[in-house]
């Protein structure tokens, strides 16, 4: 019963996609896990674009911390704290033509923001690569894998920055990665610790 | 294990029989049985769902409550069986969902919600979020049918934030 029942058309008219419960909907984009997927499905309807989230792996998010001018004065001045998704890119079947023997790259994805941009095929992005300029690739043909984070610290002194900055490690508070975060220096031979909410709450050191 | 068996009705006025057990993988038949409003005699209307969807659903129910049952039965089975058992299930459920059209798991995954069946739900949003992978937006738009309803403005947009790369 059930197998003639599979077989069997329901109707000839197609399922209305749009009138998809919104709560289903959001559980089948739960399941959609690769970033680019999801961006992908974001580009498809407006009920889509807003019930699929901006993968947060492909998000930048900069942070204003106050900046050390001789620790342990703060300074007035801010530097900026970025946090940087890095990728592993893989060209799944390199094009005959190009002569692209490269196998995996470790680099940042960002937005082209150049002014000349090429008229944009859809899931394409523009591939630089050290020595080459810079080319098209589909994504559909392009392994991605998320490699977390690299943290830095933009607009501080240099020259300090190099004798006394140690390493810097980023904690966040909460799981979704959001909101709050710990950040944490090794500076000198103090360990800094700067709790950042929605705006900067404290600053500790401990000896 | 109970053998009660009772009668559901599709919205088509299809009747199928099915033992108890395996029918409160429904909360909602579950609930009914609960709050003894099921009259043994009479078959459980079901508005929302048609013959053909009806009969998938009960296919889905019977194979995973001889699975809870074999559960209980060997608590002390082996991790391998454990395995062994796990993964028939799995084999179980992608030829189930294999055999299927979108238009069917569409029908399918309204009539689970509308029983509340959460792992009916969970199988087959995870088997609708296969068919988004790889796939261009013009693609998914084609599989589902689905109307392109941004404007100009949106999607140059959209045009601007997918424009990646990578260095």
């Amino acid at each position: 019963m059930a197998e003639a029942a599979k077989k069997k058309k329901i109707s000839s008219m197609m399922p209305d996609w749009s009138q998809l419960p919104e709560e289903l909907l959001h559980l089948i984009s739960k399941n959609v896990e690769y970033c680019f997927d999801v961006v992908h499905a974001r580009s498809v309807c407006r009920s889509w674009r807003s019930t699929f989230l901006f993968p947060c792996c492909l998000l930048r998010p900069s942070y204003s911390l106050p900046a050390f001018a001789d620790f342990p004065l703060e300074s007035k001045d801010l530097c900026t704290f970025e946090k940087v998704p890095l990728f592993l890119f893989r060209v799944r079947a390199p094009p005959l033509a190009a002569a692209l023997s490269f196998e995996y790259f470790l680099g940042e994805i960002s937005r082209d923001e150049s002014e000349n941009r090429i008229e944009l095929l859809q899931c394409s992005m523009k591939v630089k690569t050290r020595g080459s300029d810079p080319i098209l690739l589909n994504i559909l043909n392009c392994q991605i894998l998320p490699l977390g984070y690299q943290y830095r610290m933009i607009g501080r002194d240099p020259k300090d920055w190099r004798k006394d900055y140690r390493g810097m490690a980023f904690l966040p508070l909460n799981k979704e990665g959001g909101g709050e975060f710990v950040v944490l220096l090794n500076y000198t031979k103090s360990l800094l610790v700067l709790t950042v909410g929605a705006k900067i709450s404290n600053t500790l050191n401990l000896p | 294990m109970s053998s009660n068996m009772i009668m559901l009705k599709s919205s088509d006025g299809a009747s199928f029989e099915i033992e108890e057990a395996a029918a409160r993988k429904s909360k909602i038949i579950a609930n009914m049985i609960e709050v003894e409003c099921v009259d043994e005699d009479k078959a459980i209307p079901l508005q929302n769902v048609t013959g053909n969807i009806l009969a998938l659903v009960i296919e889905y129910c019977n194979k995973h409550i001889v699975d809870d049952d074999d559960d209980v039965a060997t608590e002390e089975a082996s991790e391998e069986e454990e395995e062994a058992k796990k993964k028939k299930v799995d084999d179980w459920e992608a030829e189930f969902m294999n055999s299927m059209s979108l238009e069917t798991m569409f029908e399918l995954l309204l009539a689970a919600n509308y029983l509340n069946i959460k792992s009916l739900i969970d199988l087959v949003c995870q088997t609708i979020a296969n068919n988004i992978k790889d796939k261009t937006p013009e693609e998914v738009r084609k599989i589902f049918s689905i109307e392109n309803d941004f404007t100009p403005e949106e999607e140059e947009e959209i045009r601007k934030e997918n424009a990646w790369a990578f260095g």
